[in-house]
Formats: C-alpha cells, sequence, structure tokens
C-alpha cells in the first residue's frame, strides 16, 4: 500500500508533465493543423539550454527557466512558423509531417552538436524540500510540475476560451480569410499558438528533465506520450487532454511498480505510451477526409524498361567494378549504401507515390534481419522469408490504423518503432536483451557470397531488380491505382476499390521491401543487433530519401550513398559530430521546394542538355517540349478563399 | 411549408418495389449536421432507362443526399435501395460494386494521372474488382472502354494532359468518363456542366439522353436549366431539404411552390 | 446620386479561366442595389473581384472615386468596405459569443457588439453559448450580419444571404440590409433567390454569362426574371 502512494505520486508527476507537453500540441494543432513531431525535441533542446544557463553558466535557476520558457522558446517557435511551418496546414499531410519529422532530426543535431554526450546530472528543482504524504515524499520539484501543470491547463482553456486572442486562434485554423474581413491578423495569430506551443514544451522539457534525465531521445520521444494524451482530447478538449495525460502517467508508474521486472516486460515502461497510443488509435473514429481538392502530386516522368535497363545495367557493373577496385572495408561501406538504397526504396512505393509516411521502415528493415537470422540463414529461402515476415508485421501495424490517415498512420510507425526497440528486439527471439545475432552470408544455387564485395554486386543486383520492379509497377495498373488512391481515396471508393485494404497492402509491400533490404544488411555485416535498427536512425534515412528524391528510383540511390557515407564523413571531421544531422534536416526543408529531391534536378539538367543538343542539332523546338498549358483547374465557383 | 402538412412523397406514389431492374430509391432519409438538418426526409426514385433531375437552391442538401445515397455519409434515418436491395449500411466500394457510380460537385479527378489514366484506373478498378482470375484480359478490354468513353465523352483530345491542368469543364466530363467506366447501373451526376460552354452542354444533354437509352437510371443535379428542362423524365425539387415537389418536368416548373423557391414567394407568379 | 461602387468593363476569372467578360455596375450612395443571375453567372466572381480576393485582368473598379484594381483584401476593409462571403460567414466551431467577440476587431467594445446583436437579433441572445455551426441557417446567416452592423461599413458586400434559408427568416434578414441602406450605407446584395431582395432593393442588375444582361428598377426586372431564370415561363 505504501509503495502504492508512492507509484501514484510518481505517476502523477509524470503525468502532469505530460500535459504540459500536451497542451502546447494541442494548441499549436488547434491553429494551424500541423501536428509537430518535433514538439519533443524543442523540449528536449530547450532543458539542455536551461542546463547550459543553470549548470554551467550559474545563472539562479528561476532566471534561468524564465529566460528559457517565457523568451528563447516562444522566439524560436515564431520564427520556425515564420520560415519553415507556414501555410504547410494547407500542404498534403506527408509534407508536413516530413518537415516537422526534418524540425526534430535538426534539433537532434543541434543538440548533440552543441551538446556532445557526456553525463550531465540534473537536480530538481528545492533538492530536498518536500513533505511525506503518508510514506510517499512529495519533492517540491512533483509539487511544482503537477502546480504547472494545471496551471497550463487552466490558463490554456482560459486564453481559448475568454480572449478574443484565443477564439482567433479557433477561428484562423477555420478559415484565416475570414478571419482578416473580421479585421483580425491570422499569421500574427498563428505564430503566437506555436510561440506558446514552443514555450511549453520547454516548460515540459525542464520540468520533466529530473525523471528522464538529460537525454537526447528521452525527451523527445515525450511527443509519443504528449500525443497519446493529446489524441484522447481529439487534439481539441483541453480537459481530456489533461485526464488522458494522467491517465498514462499513471499507468506508467503502476507498470514500474508492479509488473515482473525480468524477461518479456523488460523494458516495457518506455513502450508504454506507444502502447497506450495504439489503444487510443484504435478506438478513434476516423475524421472526415478532406475533399474537393484537385491537385495532383509531384513526380517524374517514369522511365519505360527500355530505357530503365540499361540504367540498372550500368549500376550492377558499376557496383562490380567498384568491389573489384575497392578494398574490402571500402567495398561494405559501398554496400552498406546499396543495401539503405533498397530500404530507400521502400520509401519511394510507399511515400513517393503512395504518399503516405512511414518513421519506421529500419524497424522492418530489423525484422527482416532477424528472420535472415532465424531461419534458413545462408540460403535465399531466408531473403523470401524476410520479405515476407516484415510484410506481415507491417500490414498489422496498418491495421489499427486503418481508418485513420497519414498522420495517424505516421505516429503509428514512431510508436511501433519504439515498441520493438524496448521490447520485441530486446526479446529472446529476436536479439535478446542487448544482444547481437549472427546472419550467414548467402549461397545463392551453390555460388558462396561469403566476402564484402561480392555482397556489393549481390545488394547492386537487388537493388536494380526491385528499382526496376518498381519501375514496371509503377507504369502498370498497379502503380496508377496507388497514385489515384493518394490523390482521391473518396473517388478511389466510389469506382468500386476498397480503399483502406489498398491502402494496408500498399504499406506491407513496401515493409515487405524493407525486410529484404535488412536480410541483405544482415548478411553484409554477418552480425547485426537492435541498435542497428533503431528507430531514430529511420528518421534521417527517411529526411535522405525526401532530400535526394523519393519519387524516383535514382533518388533512392542517391540516398542510400549519401546515407553510407556520411557516417565516414562525419568519423573523418569529428568535430562535425551532430551537425551532421543538422545538414539533413535544413536540407530536407530546404528541398521542401522540390519535391522530387536532388533526383528532380539531376533529371531537368539531364534533359535540358538533351533538349539543347536537339535544338542545336535540328534548329526545331525541343521533343521534350510541354503539351500545351490550359491552366489550373481551380473551379469556378469555389476559387481559393 | 407549413408544419403538419405531410411532405409530398412523389417517390411513395410510384408504383411498387419490382425486383431486379428498379434503379434507386431514396426512401425517407433524414441527415443532420450538429443542430442542422440538411436533408429532411427525402424520399425520390430513379428508374432505369431515364433521366431523373434534382434542381433546388444552393445549400438544399443535395450533395448531402448524394454522399448518403453513396455511402459517404450515414442518415439518421431512412433507407437507400439499390434495385431493389437495401444497401444504407453497405461500404462505399460495395455499392459501387454494385453498380452505383457518381460526379463531384467539387472535382476529385486523380491530379496526378493523365485524363486517359483516371478512366483507365477506373476501368481497371472495375475490371480486376474481386477477380482473382483472368486479369489481364480483363485489363484488355478495360483499356479499350477507356478509349471508347474519352471519345464517347469528347475528351480524347486532353488523354495525354495531368488532370490538373485541364479546364474545369474538361475535368468535369473526365469525372462523368471515369463513372462510365464503372459500367454503372445507376449514374449520379453533380452539376456535370458546370464550365461548360454551350455547345458542350449540348453535347452532355445528348450523352445524358444516350446513356438512359442504354437502360441506365440517372440522377442529375444541375443548375442549368436548359439542360435540366431538356434532358429530365423526371424532377424533383428539394428545398432546405425537403422534396417539395416531383413529377414530369413541365407540371414541376409550373407548380407554385417551385417558383416560390426559386424567386421567392408571391413575386413567382408575375 | 453618386455611384459609390462603379465597375467598368471589368474581366476577371480564375487562372485561364475568365468569368466575368466585361461587367459595367453602377452602385449609387446609400443604397440597396440587387445582383441578381442564374448559378454560374459570375456574381460571386464579381463580389470577389470588389473585395480584392480576385484581380480584374482589365477594367476598372472605383471605390468612392478611388481606383482600388489590385488593392489588398485587407487594405480595403480598412478603408470600410465589408464583405459578407457566400456560404455562413461565421466561424462555426466558435461559439456565438466567441464570434462577437471576434468582431470587435472592428473597434466597437465586446459589450457594445452584444448589445446590438442581441438587440437586433433577440434569437442569438438564447443561443449565445450555442457553437455557431449548430444554429439554423437563419441564425447563422442572423449572426454574419451582426459584422456588418457593428463595423459602420461604408460599402457592404453581401454574397447569397439566402442560401438555404426559409422565405420568412430572408425577409427579415434584407429588412436589416434596407435599414443599412437607409442609414446611408451602401449595400450590394447577390441573390439566387430574387424576389424576396427584389422588394427592398433600390436598384436590381442581372448577370447571365459573365454580363451585365439587364439592369434598372427592381420592379422592370422582376417582370423579366422568370425567363432568364427557368428558361421560357411556363
Amino acid at each position: 500500500m505504501d509503495s502504492f502512494l508512492t507509484y501514484t505520486v510518481l505517476g502523477l508527476v509524470s503525468g502532469a508533465g505530460y500535459a504540459v507537453a500536451a497542451g502546447g500540441l494541442v494548441v499549436t494543432y488547434a491553429t494551424s493543423r500541423i501536428f509537430n513531431i518535433g514538439h519533443g525535441a524543442v523540449g528536449m533542446v530547450m532543458a539542455f539550454l536551461f542546463w547550459e544557463l543553470s549548470a554551467g553558466r550559474g545563472l539562479p535557476a528561476w532566471a534561468a527557466v524564465a529566460l528559457v520558457v517565457l523568451v528563447v522558446a516562444p522566439l524560436c517557435g515564431a520564427l520556425a512558423e515564420r520560415t519553415v511551418l507556414r501555410d504547410l496546414g494547407e500542404a498534403p499531410s506527408d509534407v508536413a509531417l516530413v518537415v516537422t519529422v526534418a524540425l526534430m532530426v535538426a534539433l537532434l543535431g543541434l543538440a548533440q552538436t552543441l551538446w556532445p554526450p557526456k553525463p550531465r546530472p540534473v537536480s530538481p528543482f528545492f533538492e530536498g524540500h518536500g513533505f511525506h504524504l503518508g510514506s510517499a515524499f512529495v519533492g517540491a520539484h512533483d509539487l511544482l510540475t503537477v502546480a504547472a501543470g494545471l496551471l497550463v491547463a487552466a490558463g490554456l482553456s482560459v486564453l481559448l476560451r475568454f480572449t478574443r486572442t484565443g477564439a482567433a486562434m479557433r477561428a484562423t485554423v477555420h478559415d484565416p480569410g475570414l478571419l482578416a474581413l473580421f479585421g483580425g491578423r491570422p499569421a500574427w495569430t498563428t505564430s503566437l499558438s506555436w510561440a506558446i506551443g514552443a514555450s511549453l514544451a520547454a516548460l515540459s522539457g525542464i520540468l520533466l528533465t529530473p525523471v528522464v534525465q538529460l537525454d537526447y531521445y528521452g525527451l523527445t520521444l515525450l511527443v509519443i506520450s504528449a500525443y497519446s494524451a493529446a489524441m484522447l482530447g481529439r487534439l481539441t478538449s483541453l480537459p481530456m487532454t489533461y485526464l488522458g495525460a494522467l491517465a498514462l502517467g499513471l499507468l506508467q508508474s503502476y507498470t514500474v511498480g508492479y509488473l515482473p521486472t525480468s524477461g518479456a516486460f523488460t523494458g516495457l515502461r518506455p513502450a508504454i505510451p506507444a502502447l497506450f497510443l495504439f489503444a487510443v488509435l484504435v478506438f478513434l473514429r476516423s475524421p472526415q477526409a478532406r475533399l474537393g481538392r484537385l491537385r495532383g502530386a509531384a513526380g517524374v516522368a517514369v522511365a519505360s524498361s527500355r530505357r530503365a535497363a540499361p540504367w540498372a545495367a550500368v549500376f550492377v557493373v558499376a557496383a562490380a567494378v567498384a568491389a573489384a577496385a575497392l578494398p574490402a572495408e571500402q567495398a561494405l561501406v559501398v554496400a552498406l549504401g546499396v543495401v539503405y538504397g533498397i530500404v530507400m526504396l521502400s520509401m519511394v512505393l510507399l511515400n513517393g507515390y503512395g504518399g503516405q509516411v512511414s518513421l519506421a521502415q529500419l524497424t522492418f528493415a530489423g525484422v527482416g534481419a532477424v528472420v535472415a537470422a532465424r531461419w534458413a540463414s545462408g540460403s535465399v529461402l531466408s531473403l523470401v522469408a524476410a520479405a515476407v515476415v516484415a510484410a506481415a508485421v507491417g500490414a498489422l501495424v496498418a491495421l489499427p490504423a486503418l481508418r485513420l490517415h497519414g498522420l495517424y498512420l505516421a505516429l503509428a510507425t514512431l510508436a511501433f518503432g519504439q515498441l520493438m526497440d524496448k521490447v520485441v528486439f530486446q526479446a529472446d527471439f529476436a536479439f535478446g536483451y542487448n544482444g547481437a545475432l549472427d546472419v550467414r552470408r548467402l549461397t545463392v544455387l551453390g555460388v558462396r557470397f561469403g566476402t564484402e564485395k561480392a555482397y556489393l554486386v549481390l545488394s547492386a543486383v537487388v537493388f536494380a531488380l526491385v528499382g526496376a520492379g518498381l519501375l514496371a509497377l509503377r507504369r502498370g495498373p498497379y502503380g496508377r491505382l496507388v497514385l489515384a488512391l493518394r490523390d482521391s481515396e473518396t473517388a478511389c471508393a466510389t469506382l468500386g476499390l476498397n480503399a483502406r485494404l489498398a491502402r494496408v497492402v500498399l504499406f506491407a509491400a513496401s515493409a515487405g521491401i524493407a525486410g529484404l533490404a535488412g536480410a541483405l544488411m544482415g548478411g553484409l555485416r554477418q552480425s547485426v543487433s537492435a541498435s542497428d535498427f533503431m528507430v531514430f536512425n529511420s528518421l534521417p534515412l527517411l529526411l535522405l530519401a525526401v532530400a535526394c528524391g523519393v519519387t524516383s528510383v535514382t533518388g533512392a540511390a542517391l540516398g542510400g550513398a549519401a546515407l553510407a557515407w556520411l557516417p565516414k564523413l562525419q568519423a573523418q571531421f569529428p568535430a562535425a559530430g551532430g551537425l551532421l544531422f543538422l545538414v539533413v534536416g535544413v536540407a530536407a526543408v530546404a528541398l521542401r521546394s522540390e519535391p522530387n529531391g536532388i533526383a528532380g534536378w539531376v533529371f531537368r539538367f539531364g534533359r535540358e542538355t538533351v533538349a539543347a543538343r536537339w535544338t542545336r542539332l535540328s534548329g526545331g523546338p525541343s521533343p521534350d517540349a510541354e503539351p500545351v498549358d490550359v491552366g489550373p483547374v481551380e473551379a469556378v465557383g469555389h476559387a481559393p478563399r | 411549408m407549413p408544419p403538419g402538412e405531410p411532405a409530398a412523397d412523389p417517390a411513395e406514389l410510384l408504383d411498387p418495389v419490382a425486383p431486379g431492374a428498379d434503379g434507386l430509391r431514396v426512401s425517407r432519409v433524414t441527415v443532420r449536421f450538429g443542430g442542422i438538418t440538411a436533408v429532411d426526409g427525402a424520399s425520390l426514385h430513379v428508374r432505369p432507362a431515364s433521366v431523373t433531375g434534382l434542381i433546388g437552391p444552393n445549400g438544399a442538401g443535395k450533395t448531402t443526399l448524394f454522399d448518403v445515397v453513396t455511402g459517404l455519409r450515414r442518415p439518421e434515418t431512412g433507407a437507400v435501395l439499390l434495385d431493389g436491395d437495401e444497401v444504407t449500411r453497405a461500404p462505399v466500394h460495395e455499392r459501387a460494386r454494385r453498380g452505383m457510380a457518381r460526379t463531384f460537385q467539387r472535382l476529385e479527378a486523380f491530379g496526378s494521372l493523365t485524363v486517359r489514366e483516371n478512366v483507365l484506373v477506373a476501368a481497371e478498378i472495375h475490371a480486376t474488382a474481386g477477380r482473382a482470375l483472368g486479369r489481364r484480359a480483363a485489363r484488355a478490354r478495360a483499356r479499350d472502354r477507356a478509349d471508347e468513353l474519352l471519345a464517347r465523352t469528347g475528351i480524347a483530345d486532353y488523354a495525354a494532359h495531368r488532370a490538373d491542368t485541364v479546364p474545369t469543364g474538361t475535368a468535369r466530363l473526365l469525372e462523368l468518363a471515369r463513372a462510365l467506366a464503372a459500367e454503372p447501373r445507376v449514374l449520379l451526376l453533380d452539376e456535370p456542366s458546370a464550365g461548360l460552354s454551350a455547345p458542350e452542354s449540348a453535347a452532355l444533354a445528348g450523352l445524358l439522353r444516350g446513356l438512359a437509352g442504354e437502360g441506365l437510371a440517372v440522377l442529375l443535379v444541375e443548375h442549368d436549366m436548359e439542360l435540366v428542362m431538356g434532358v429530365c423524365d423526371t424532377l424533383y425539387v428539394l428545398e432546405s431539404g425537403r422534396i417539395i415537389a416531383g413529377g414530369p418536368p413541365e407540371r414541376v416548373r409550373a407548380d407554385p411552390r417551385v417558383r416560390d423557391a426559386y424567386l421567392g414567394p408571391g413575386e413567382g407568379a408575375a | 446620386m453618386s455611384a459609390v461602387l462603379e465597375l467598368t468593363g471589368v474581366r476577371a476569372g480564375y487562372g485561364r479561366i475568365e468569368v466575368l467578360h466585361g461587367v459595367d455596375l453602377d452602385v449609387p450612395e446609400g443604397s440597396l442595389t440587387a445582383l441578381l443571375g442564374p448559378n454560374g453567372a459570375g456574381k460571386s466572381t464579381l463580389l470577389k473581384t470588389v473585395a480584392g480576393l480576385v484581380r480584374a485582368t482589365s477594367g476598372h473598379v472605383h471605390l468612392s472615386g478611388v481606383h482600388v484594381n489590385g488593392a489588398a483584401p485587407g487594405a480595403l476593409a480598412r478603408a470600410g468596405l465589408v464583405t459578407v462571403p457566400e456560404g455562413r460567414a461565421v466561424f462555426p466551431n466558435l461559439t456565438v459569443e466567441e464570434n462577437l467577440r471576434l468582431m470587435t476587431y472592428g473597434g466597437r467594445r465586446e459589450a457594445a457588439v452584444r448589445e446590438t446583436a442581441f438587440g437586433r437579433f433577440p434569437r442569438l441572445a438564447e443561443r449565445r453559448r450555442s457553437l455557431a455551426g449548430s444554429l439554423s441557417g437563419g441564425e447563422q446567416q442572423m449572426l454574419a450580419l451582426t459584422r456588418a452592423l457593428v463595423a459602420d461599413p461604408v460599402v457592404l458586400l453581401v454574397d447569397e444571404l439566402s442560401m438555404g434559408l426559409a422565405p420568412m427568416v430572408v425577409a427579415e434578414l434584407y429588412d436589416v440590409l434596407a435599414g443599412l441602406a437607409d442609414d446611408g450605407v451602401t449595400v450590394l446584395a447577390v441573390e439566387q433567390f430574387a424576389a424576396t431582395v427584389l422588394a427592398v432593393a433600390d436598384h436590381a442588375a442581372v448577370l447571365v454569362h459573365g454580363r451585365i444582361a439587364a439592369a434598372g428598377p427592381p420592379r422592370r426586372i422582376g417582370a423579366d426574371l422568370a425567363e432568364l431564370y427557368l428558361g421560357g415561363a411556363a
């Protein structure tokens, strides 16, 4: 009974911290319809900044809190809104998602650059002060956190319910144009809400640091807890959000207290928010799909098989030449790049064609690696099994989010990735607790791919086959279907397509490709562990894919190469540290303007060169002249508001 | 309409349900959003081999009724019958497979695909739905059907253009061609002529008559009265969510309640 | 009587689709002018062009003698042009009171705004804590019109006030507009639902296929309407 009280207090304190974070999420979402995946990361950076100011620079704690929460965080929030987030609420949901993921990765990179890993003990505010409640000790910091949670919930309620600014915040998301007609300033209102959101993220980060510790990832993942709580309030109701946060805090605390600390339950605690989120997702009602948007997605011209085949051959030959020329360790790096490229091909299918975002493609690769290690290791069958099992797991992940749209699916994948990291991959049937698995290298039809060099060629062949397969798919009926589904799920359904099922199949296929890549990676490395497939590593992968061109196979090849090469560069210039993550984040944000990424530039450059040559030769117009543009189809009668 | 007076319910007066080819029947459908009743006990019957018009002032609930019929929205009460079978609770794609197709007032063409691909994908969905074998042959037929429909709707010239670059009128015809690719028995058209030129509208009228001639039950929401009067066999008028009149177009047009709905009470008779 | 709002040869549209093919229209000061026409004739586009939401590709829009082609909507609003756009110009996710609170951007105090709203439309007082989206269409339109009442406009543009409303309610709303015109506000009301507005309007114009097909006293216009609307009267 005594311990029950202690766990209750602990749970309420974490819950109050989550409530502060969730309140910030609700405010920004309610005013901009952008769900900020980087919300937790903002809190993380601000918590580090607080540590720097107080512990590092000797500022009194209260002054440091005030400076961070009331000045720096709001300014950063408003700045981020003005520079990268503005109008994203109107963009396709996958674009908004990727941009906030970029924000998150950039902040992670920034934190690791400014504050390189080292122990940074953080003591609670007013340490030693407090009182006893029965046998439980309630610290002053705990009280402060609970009070902050209550104050924030009450303050936000008052702001949104009883002030003109609050009314304007809720009005602007519905119709900024109408708010302007009323005489309000929608742009200013949105900036303000992001400032408040960032401020609350900072506050929650600082308050929860003694619980979570000053940890890049722990604090960043607060977004899942905050999101689960906010989801209970349907991203609008602050009281429900608050209750949800408390419930989550308590659940988590009791889990720690009463579940056995060994076996399958090890590491369950950090996964509670993820499980909670899944539960919420299952019971959530689907929001109304957005109707009346006739705007196609970006895409590059799809190469015909006759044009793609030579390039595939060139790719394989180049890999063979590289394998022959490079020393083994460099061949390993290049081969790794190709394998990452295959993971990115899975993103081309899911995101580039399908418009859905997964934040856990590496986790599916991890599933593939486990299968390849444990079943028929060394034979081609292991590759097939890896793809099939990963696809099945993918379908399982997509199912709860089946009725829901892009954002929810993406968050479900993030939660799934965390669950796998903390629980499943640690289990004995997977990698084992902090363990590694040996994967045997393949023997295909008696040919043994025993070296890194051989694996480089093998990976290149697989990449070429999967890439060519994707292109064939894209050209064919299924590709049309995937694009149609992306443009209007509603129209697809009214034509007789079971749209939800189709989305699950797409997601599963993408997970299957990632699983195949995981199996190859296992064989290449010979020994793999859970840390190779951490969900956080999926994020730079996604961003690089988008930056290099997630709409094309070429982009995936470029992205894979970049991903393999970046850590090398990082190793050569250690000072750069997390800076590279920062670069990736910034690049992905900047590339918002070029949806086809670097590959898009490459294609355009190539086309222009060809066109110029053609013009020189024939003196006539280029063969690639665009068909006559007959103007946009903003239907008359419902022009943009 | 004064309260208490039973709503004119023309569909109820029509012949009893004949199983098989009965077309579309909407029976006493009511839809509420929040506190607003968008559709209020509306009933109508769209017979096979006919064009049935549904007119009414803006905001009368016409598109909401379409959403109920095609399954995008659940009605609070009432039923939707397709060829005598109740489909009120069937999912959207299930109704489509049973022969229902529609276009959208706010366009829902596939913007990333070309005009031809838009129609083709619809034909392919239709040809391969629930079919595990013979998909290849079905797809070949789908291609022929798509090309035939592009020609029939008069948008073949735009076949290679991306759908998000064509004029509104073309996009509307594209939605019509796409709906036809699903080989429906009941076709719901939501303002298909908006954005069309006069000759295009006339061609559309001819096309609609042709479709009815092939046995389709066509329900047409339209503001262009010339088109409505020219092609409809039956006309219903929806006002504030209620069907206030129904019958042959000439009779409906002469109905004082209809003139009131359009022109305001009293003055219409001037 | 001078024209406060004057359009000469205005062409406008969306992208390359031209909707207005040269519109000439004078709206005299302190009058209630009805702009009628069948659906798709370009009425809403005309209003949007005046409000600065759609830019005229040629021709001129003069507001109180000032050439305002290309002026920003915000600038026009500050200069006294109040627009009540089509389709319930209120925030449905906000309560009646919160909608009224947002109308204080016009400079009036919240108490004064409420007094005006509840005095003119007692039904709004009863539903002050309801979400605007849950009001009946008529009540929503009353709420929307309150903004015109408290904003002290020079010119008021109203788009399809009657959309989906019962005739009784429409008549009540148009009485409000007529009252505003009597107070010297220049009102341009776009309507499909002709009879009620013609009963209170000082002038009327009919837009067909992007051109003014007829203009003049409401009575005369009313006589021709059935022809234009139903394509040949029965």
